[in-house]
């Protein structure tokens, strides 16, 4: 087997990241470049921190910044010698005196097509808008909101069974690829950064956002059309997820599909083994769920079990 | 016959899709083709810019045996020092699948973004005649699995058969561009 000399191993970097996408990236940049320092945040009590797991592990030097500041003071403090950044995940807004600490900016990996869907969460956001495509931009970030001029775009489809994990999971395999590939090209100064702008005139892509979700997002409202609760099942998964009370048990459902038949908003009806709740139009038909405190199951157990309590 | 890099075969050389034979008695004949291999390579590599070979299985120079050499350190400038691998076996597929770049000294100036499994445990004898047996992360389980493809009579470009988007070439300044599948790819009398 024959492999390309590698001047990839050459480009040293500093990571900025915290949560699972961080680790899962992080896991590829350790393979691919010099990762010189990870700045990522404190562990904190009862959650997990991959990364710094994943950090020590590989012996790397590890900063936990709390917030902006702190994370200045370490970037003044550190003469760190790597030309770039990169930021994947991190959740600690980074000023100006930070960016400018490395000569080549620092690079966040976004998973959608900016301009749209800026902001903290592009994957449920574009889940739950029903487009046919998504993908991730390579960005030179600046001080303003995801609004840094593009290094590169990937796209992938989604599919009508992506749900919020699985899709995730393809942009973090589309990202790794997209870095491999264009951080060399950025770094020896082939390609340059194209303003947002310019990219969303060529492709009609317009500015969108996103938000932070609250769990009050999860509740099923039985007035919105069943194509956009289906949507709803697919995005929340993993979080707020997708909560509704059906007689005296609270549910989350974890999968549906649409269905033709008329009933009225939250109206629902059992028959031959099937589960099926009105909407504004059409009506879904649940497919798996979890009682609250239960595990997952599919309708068929479901109904064995709590037909009575419906 | 043939010396050097001129020994390795290339497809359409119908002998790479064959299956290696397992190695009964370990000899001075192995000992050979293993040192064979690797003048093979060392010759190979010297004729590239921009490609270092990993590893490489007998069947590349037309021998039909269960033997694969792999580079000790992967990184161009390193030594060139490699380890005989005797029969080897992969007993478990592990982790997740990976992308990475392949290429193959028997597959002329194609390049393929090859999924693999993340983590293999492989068994093998070594050249002194002991059992070896070891669990492979990265790049190396990636590297274990093309070698030992190759003891099937399988290459690289067959997991990516249909991929439109997995098939690349190096270009003379050793970067990696993608090829045009429907052109280049898809009918090629050399790869199927």
């Amino acid at each position: 087997m024959a492999k390309p000399n590698s001047s990839n191993r050459q480009i040293s970097l500093v990571f900025f990241g915290a949560g699972p996408v961080a680790s899962e990236s992080l896991e590829f940049l350790i393979q691919t470049f010099q990762v010189e320092a990870v700045i990522t945040k404190p562990r904190s009590k009862g959650n997990t921190a991959p990364v710094i797991d994943l950090a020590n592990m590989h012996n790397l030097p590890i900063f936990t910044p709390l917030n902006r500041l702190e994370l200045s003071e370490i970037i003044k403090n550190n003469r760190f010698s790597s030309q770039i950044g990169l930021v994947i995940d991190f959740g600690i807004i980074i000023s100006s005196d930070v960016i400018d600490s490395f000569s080549l900016g620092i690079i966040n990996s976004h998973f959608s097509l900016l301009p749209e869907w800026r902001g903290a969460d592009p994957i449920t956001f574009s889940l739950l808008s029903g487009q046919a495509r998504t993908g991730v931009s390579l960005m030179r970030i600046v001080e303003a909101l995801d609004e840094g001029p593009l290094i590169a775009q990937g796209e992938l489809n989604i599919l009508p069974t992506h749900t919020n994990q699985s899709l995730t999971k393809d942009l973090i395999d589309l990202s790794n690829t997209l870095l491999a590939h264009y951080l060399p090209m950025y770094v020896s100064g082939e390609i340059s950064p194209g303003p947002q702008d310019l990219i969303a005139k060529s492709t009609s892509r317009e500015v969108s956002y996103s938000r932070k979700l609250s769990k009050n997002d999860g509740l099923l409202d039985w007035n919105k059309d069943a194509e956009t609760l289906e949507r709803e099942i697919r995005a929340y998964q993993g979080w707020p997820q997708s909560r509704c009370k059906l007689g005296r048990v609270d549910l989350i459902i974890t999968e549906a599909s649409v269905v033709d038949k008329k009933l009225k908003p939250g109206e629902y009806q059992v028959d031959n083994k099937q589960l099926i709740i009105g909407c504004k139009s059409k009506s879904l038909q649940i497919k798996r769920l979890k009682p609250i405190g239960k595990n997952e199951m599919d309708i068929s157990s479901f109904l064995a079990g709590y037909l009575d309590k419906l | 016959m043939k010396q050097g890099k001129d020994r390795i075969i290339t497809l359409p050389n119908k002998h790479l899709r064959q299956k290696s034979k397992k190695v009964g008695i370990i000899n001075d004949d192995t000992k050979q083709l293993i040192d064979d291999m690797i003048t093979s390579v060392i010759d190979w590599d010297a004729s590239r810019d921009h490609e270092v070979t990993v590893a490489l299985a007998a069947i590349q120079i037309d021998v039909l045996l269960n033997v694969i050499i792999v580079r000790d350190d992967f990184e161009h400038g390193s030594p060139a020092e490699y380890t005989a691998l005797i029969n080897p076996v992969i007993t478990k597929y592990e982790g997740d699948i990976e992308l990475d770049y392949e290429g193959c000294l028997s597959i002329k100036s194609v390049y393929g973004l090859v999924p693999r499994h993340s983590k293999v445990r492989i068994k093998a004898t070594s050249v002194d005649g002991k059992e070896i047996k070891m669990k492979a992360t990265g790049f190396l389980a990636r590297v274990l699995q093309h070698e030992v493809d190759h003891t099937k009579g399988k290459l690289f470009v067959d997991h990516i058969k249909g991929d439109e988007n997995s098939f690349y070439e190096l270009t003379s300044d050793g970067k990696l561009e993608k090829l045009d599948y429907q052109e280049k790819i898809k009918d090629s009398k050399i790869l199927w």
